[in-house]
């Protein structure tokens, strides 16, 4: 029997703030992984998170980054959001994962910088890891 | 024909063409579900995949994905949410959410579509519901038939080991002493040196 065991921690790694839209952002992640790979056919990676800035501003608009694939920020609440991707239970890997978290500005500059095919130095407004 | 008859047969055109124009211009959704298991076991994970796709020539907002087909004595969430909002789904753009649960008792199960409420754009103040695809019914297995026909059965073959070590052990003990005490035991270098030397010692005494 093929067991796959992907137990995840995301923890936030560096607290980048550069946008005016959420100063000195906190993160505080939670998050869960497939555990057994041989009833689905892929794996799963969700992690859940709350983000506060000093200036008590919620709703924001947000945009995520993870390997260099651009994913989808869904909202859970008015602080609270969710990014989950799924992968194919024979490419999935076990390791750390970066999640690189943009607002609307951060987001649109660093496609811009894809477009142009520059060396993104876009700063994320967060950065948390992930241990598979 | 008429000029009358023209002027209508024209009109009528044109009023085609821009409810064609305006069916098109505004955000469309499409919404599919996915049930991404090979088994869906009791108390294991049953992970559930929505794509959304926005087919229209704007952009799609306050997107809110619920799904309320998912009851709570059937079914416990465990990874993500079932209800979300999406901000912006801009035009020809794929979104996807997934969801982890575990089934909390066995059975058939109708797996429904989700609910999908939208806003055609800016200007567009008209909510719009879509409802996903539906993945259909499904069968909740139990763990322990799971269990029975998938599990490496660790605890079993242990217990076949200790159930046949008397009948292998009991003749195997039998036979080593038998042999240790009747086999010709080959003499050794060391015990040739050292009878060797107890021969001269006796022939010097």
């Amino acid at each position: 029997m093929f067991l796959l065991r992907l137990s995840a921690f995301f923890f936030v790694a560096a607290t980048v703030s550069c946008s005016n839209i959420c100063p000195n952002p906190t993160v505080s992640v939670s998050s869960f992984t497939t555990e057994d790979g041989t009833v689905v056919t892929n794996v799963a990676y969700v992690s859940q998170f709350t983000l506060k800035c000093s200036n008590g501003a919620n709703d924001i608009p947000l945009f995520a980054e993870v390997s260099g694939i651009s994913l989808p920020v869904v909202q859970t609440g008015l602080e609270s959001y969710q990014v989950s991707w799924v992968e194919e239970v024979n490419k999935a890997r076990s390791g750390e994962r970066n999640i690189l978290l943009y607002d609307e500005e951060g987001y649109a500059n660093l496609r811009k910088a894809f477009r142009n095919a520059e060396q993104s130095n876009v700063e994320p407004l967060e950065h948390t890891k992930d241990h598979g | 024909m008429s000029f009358r008859q023209s002027l209508v047969l024209a009109l009528m055109f044109l009023c085609i063409k821009f409810s064609v124009e305006e069916s098109e211009s505004g955000a469309r959704l499409l919404v599919s579900k996915q049930i991404l298991n090979k088994y869906i076991v009791e108390n294991m994970d049953l992970v559930v995949k929505y794509t959304l796709y926005n087919i229209g020539s704007s952009p799609a907002v306050n997107v809110l994905l619920t799904d309320k087909s998912f009851s709570p004595d059937r079914f416990a969430v465990v990874g993500g949410s079932l209800a979300v909002k999406i901000h912006r789904i801009p035009p020809a753009t794929n979104m996807s959410h997934t969801v982890v649960l575990r089934p909390i008792r066995l059975g058939f199960y109708n797996f429904t579509s989700a609910e999908v409420e939208y806003n055609g754009g800016t200007e567009d103040a008209h909510v719009n519901v879509a409802l996903s695809s539906e993945p259909g019914e499904g069968y909740v297995v139990s763990f322990r038939d799971y269990d029975k026909k998938f599990s490496p059965h660790l605890l079993d073959w242990a217990a076949f080991a200790i159930m046949t070590l008397p009948s292998l052990g009991i003749p195997f003990f039998l036979w080593w002493s038998s042999k240790s005490k009747y086999d010709y035991e080959p003499l050794s270098k060391k015990k040739m040196q050292r009878d060797a030397l107890k021969k001269k010692d006796d022939d010097k005494n």
